[in-house]
């Protein structure tokens, strides 16, 4: 994308984010990604994941699980956006579980996006 | 992952030699010969089974570190013609997809060491550019100061006149309204230029720098084939004069290189026959010196041309318009390491999977995988595994965290491995047929000569909750073993180099979790198998699908090309046959051989995120399949466990489908509900792309079981899941999936007779 196009699909995207998906952001909604971090999710759900997931398209800072021991432990984890670098892994971020580090990749996104209702 | 490696071929009879290739950080490590049966580490199945076998390989080695380098380029025997060199003229026409990355060399002879020779550049700044370098180390460079615009043709050219010592370069925008990013010459003044100088240096080419096209060697690694400088685009009708010709001279030379002055004019396009390129390899020069040359990595071939004019799509009809090679400076088809050890395997050893497990301190280990087949012509069980290995290349060290949508497509984040994170660090470990090159162009080439990371026992894939392709058809293995079945296992290279002849031998022939990536000569094997009786069970879903083929001089290199169908990248206009065979790539659907004529079902949907389960149709309850679901209750719900995503329906999705060529006696045994919306139809089964086609709404995101008799006896069992085989294990095996399964083989071994199908049946009440 260039960047006459990236400003018009962030702006867009922007909105996106302001109208329908900031809205559907309530303890509930945090709560039901709690208890069932991957699965079948509430339209509601559904939708607030699936923008977080497409992370603008881009490639650079995208969110990663990262099994550092396998069945033991998974850190969140930061693509580069680029290829022959090592991905990174936030060490003070890990978890024993998949599930809990699903949720807490969540709770990330939600502040990142500046919506984490506590 | 300190330690790695790889085998000289996939698949290896009893009493033939295999050769292991190894790369160790470690001085010392050791090998011992394993067996692989289950390579699931999840606690909640029945774990690892990695069984020693005793090898005369079985020792500490010399471990050593091995190299791999990227990048394609065409390399010469002869390099006298090109070392005497006084004047020269050196042209090409060239589509540059990556100027902006700096010096690229097209067409060099040139010595980083001395600074000595000549060549023609992508300079630092992106334009084109001539560089000679004398003796001394004394360098004279003229570049157009123009940056080329990538994905546009150019003509491009170089001349240098020892006599006056006037060095010339220019380049030429060459734009139809078909070859390239754009049709109209925009700013086109901008992009031709021309810049020469009068200088004293004088080009000294008798060096050790060889003459390469689109790239050259590095000598200060001492490496024998790295290369640096590599060159990003397209290369198109390179010529080389000993004298410097004029612009016009050099204009005629495109289509007619004539006269005494030509050292070499290379047409790319020679060596191309109605079937494809007869060696994918060899270059020809049509000059009467005959400097051919020969590719390395595996660029592009069967490429369109600066001349194409979008009326032939395929290159075999027009060969004049597809004189281009593609190159990428992280193609890599061969990773070239020494040998470490040779394997006679034994005589006796059973068929099936098996590795070199090598291991050094501190836990670093790879399994070096290959497959076992049986003799030729000596089957030593009624069933046949036959293992895709043509999909294990086609995803091999694959990088799904690395593409934008993924996530979506996973339903959750991508869970990096160890493994992973080494493919991340290392992209000289090559790409798989799902990932794009740096300049944005897919792979349409993988190979086995290289450490496969992800073809391991103990790997979790993240495409999957947990296992993918090979460790995930070891469930499949470990299902066989512990039940006490015979079978031996065969790749796809075994099955497209041999056809039916090979699956004749059996009574049952069983594939994979996910046969995805299958070639014509395969695809003719199993039908061929098929309709001499011969019964298929077909163990996962989204099979039969992406057209491919093997190097016929190279079984470890195979192609393919994508577009129309459910995919990691799309072909260039004009670029979906394969080089190799000349035929129509894309998916067998599209030459009318869809997946429902082989198996009786057909990709339908995909998601990532959890499995769900079948339920039995009211079809299913007909007395005659009643052997099917022998020791199942009829209110079961079939599958709602297992290890892939924790169901047997899940990842991919097949479904029966009559129209395309589902036989209509077939019945549907089951079939899967209760999917999520992160379960979207497939992009080729779709004319608009509508709201509510996710599973949570459409019916047609289902795995349809399916069970039909062939002629001659033959019969049909599809279970079109991916997930299927993560269930066999669950309850020590005891479950309703084993069972079904175990009901069905058994059968299918047996020389009963089978029932008929739903509708044969019907006709027979009539006839009778």
């Amino acid at each position: 994308m260039n960047e006459q196009a990236k400003k018009a699909y962030l702006e867009t995207d922007k909105r996106i984010l302001e109208r329908n998906i900031k809205p559907l952001i309530t303890k509930e909604l945090i709560e039901e990604h709690r208890k069932n971090p991957v699965g079948r999710h509430s339209h509601a759900l559904s939708q607030v994941m699936n923008y977080f997931r497409r992370n603008h398209e881009e490639i650079e800072g995208k969110d990663l699980i990262v099994c550092t021991e396998p069945h033991k432990t998974w850190c969140l984890g930061a693509h580069p956006g680029k290829r022959g670098v090592p991905y990174i892994v936030f060490s003070d971020e890990c978890y024993d579980t998949r599930e809990k580090a699903e949720h807490a990749l969540f709770l990330k996104r939600l502040e990142k996006h500046g919506v984490l209702i506590k | 992952m300190a330690i790695t490696g790889y085998t000289n071929q996939m698949s290896v009879q009893p009493g033939e030699r295999i050769k292991f290739m190894v790369s160790s950080d470690h001085k010392k490590y050791r090998t011992d010969m394993v067996h692989l049966i289950h390579g699931d580490s999840d606690p909640k199945g029945p774990g690892l089974k990695i069984n020693k076998i005793n090898a005369d390989v079985d020792k500490e080695y010399e471990g050593r570190k091995q190299d791999i380098y990227m990048g394609s380029y065409v390399k010469f025997d002869d390099q006298s013609p090109f070392e005497n060199i006084r004047s020269f003229s050196l042209q090409a026409m060239i589509f540059p997809t990556t100027p902006e990355l700096g010096v690229q060399g097209i067409l060099t002879k040139w010595s980083p060491n001395q600074n000595s020779g000549y060549g023609l550049f992508i300079d630092e700044k992106g334009c084109l550019a001539v560089w000679i370098g004398d003796k001394e180390g004394k360098v004279e460079k003229v570049s157009t100061n123009q940056p080329l615009v990538s994905q546009t043709w150019y003509f491009v050219g170089a001349s240098f006149d020892a006599e006056s010592g006037k060095l010339t370069v220019f380049q030429e925008a060459n734009i139809s309204k078909t070859n390239g990013r754009f049709s109209l010459p925009y700013g086109i003044d901008h992009m031709n230029a021309r810049n020469e100088k009068v200088t004293t240096v004088q080009a000294y080419a008798s060096t050790e720098a060889p003459f390469l096209i689109a790239s050259l060697f590095d000598q200060k690694t001492n490496g024998k084939h790295k290369v640096i400088w590599r060159y990003n685009g397209k290369i198109d009708r390179p010529r080389m004069a000993n004298m410097s010709l004029s612009k016009e001279e050099m204009v005629s030379w495109i289509d007619n290189p004539t006269g005494d002055g030509v050292v070499a004019a290379w047409d790319f396009a020679q060596g191309m026959t109605g079937k494809g390129f007869k060696k994918l390899e060899k270059v020809y020069d049509a000059s009467p010196n005959q400097l051919h040359g020969e590719t390395v990595n595996h660029p592009t071939r069967a490429v369109t041309g600066y001349n194409w004019t979008s009326e032939e799509q395929n290159f075999t009809h027009a060969p004049e318009q597809y004189a281009a090679i593609h190159f990428h400076d992280d193609d890599m088809t061969d990773a070239k390491w020494e040998v470490d050890f040779e394997w006679k395997v034994p005589d006796d050893l059973k068929s099936g999977v098996y590795a070199a497990h090598v291991y050094a301190e501190d836990d670093n280990e790879d399994y070096i995988t290959f497959f076992v087949r049986p003799k030729k012509g000596q089957p030593t069980a009624k069933a046949v595994l036959i293992l895709p290995t043509a999909s294990y290349l086609a995803y091999a060290n694959n990088r799904f965290q690395d593409i934008p949508l993924a996530q979506l497509m996973f339903g959750r984040a991508p869970v990096v491995q160890q493994e992973d994170m080494y493919l991340g660090e290392h992209a000289e470990y090559g790409l798989s047929t799902y990932d794009h090159h740096n300049d944005g162009t897919g792979v349409c080439f993988s190979s086995s000569l290289r450490p496969i990371l992800n073809m391991r026992p103990k790997y979790r894939h993240n495409l999957s909750p947990s296992l993918w392709q090979f460790n995930a058809d070891l469930h499949l293995i470990d299902w066989l073993t512990e039940k006490g079945f015979d079978f031996d296992v065969i790749t796809d290279q075994d099955l497209h180099f041999e056809g039916a002849e090979l699956l004749n031998h059996y009574t049952v022939a069983i594939t994979g979790s996910h046969p995805e990536y299958f070639s014509g000569p395969m695809l003719d094997a199993v039908e061929d198998f098929q309709s001499n009786g011969g019964r298929f069970m077909y163990m996962g879903s989204n099979g039969f699908y992406w057209v491919v083929t093997f190097d016929p001089e190279n079984p470890s290199l195979m192609e393919v090309r994508k577009n129309y169908g459910n995919q990691g990248w799309k072909s260039k206009p004009g670029e979906i046959h394969l080089s190799i065979t000349g035929e129509q790539g894309s998916i067998w659907k599209h030459r009318g051989r869809a997946p429902q004529k082989i198996c009786g079902v057909g990709y339908m949907a995909e998601g990532f995120e959890v499995s769900s389960y079948y339920r039995r149709s009211e079809d299913s309850f007909n007395s005659n399949l009643d052997w099917v679901f022998e020791g199942i209750e009829m209110d079961e719900i079939l599958g709602d466990f297992g290890l892939v995503g924790g169901g047997a329906a899940g990842l991919e999705l097949d479904i029966f489908d009559e129209e395309l060529g589902t036989p209509s006696h077939a019945v549907i045994l089951a079939s899967s509900e209760g999917h999520t919306n992160v379960y979207v139809p497939v992009a080729e089964e779709l004319y608009f792309n509508i709201t509510g086609l996710g599973g949570e709404e459409n019916p047609k995101v289902r795995a349809d079981m399916v069970y039909y008799p062939t002629p001659n006896g033959g019969a049909v069992f599809s279970t079109g899941s991916i997930a299927y085989c993560g269930s066999l294990s669950h309850n020590n095996y005891d479950n309703n999936i084993s069972r079904l399964t175990e009901n069905v083989l058994k059968r299918f071994l047996s020389e009963e007779p089978l029932p008929l199908g739903l509708a044969e049946q019907t006709l027979d009440k009539v006839n009778n």
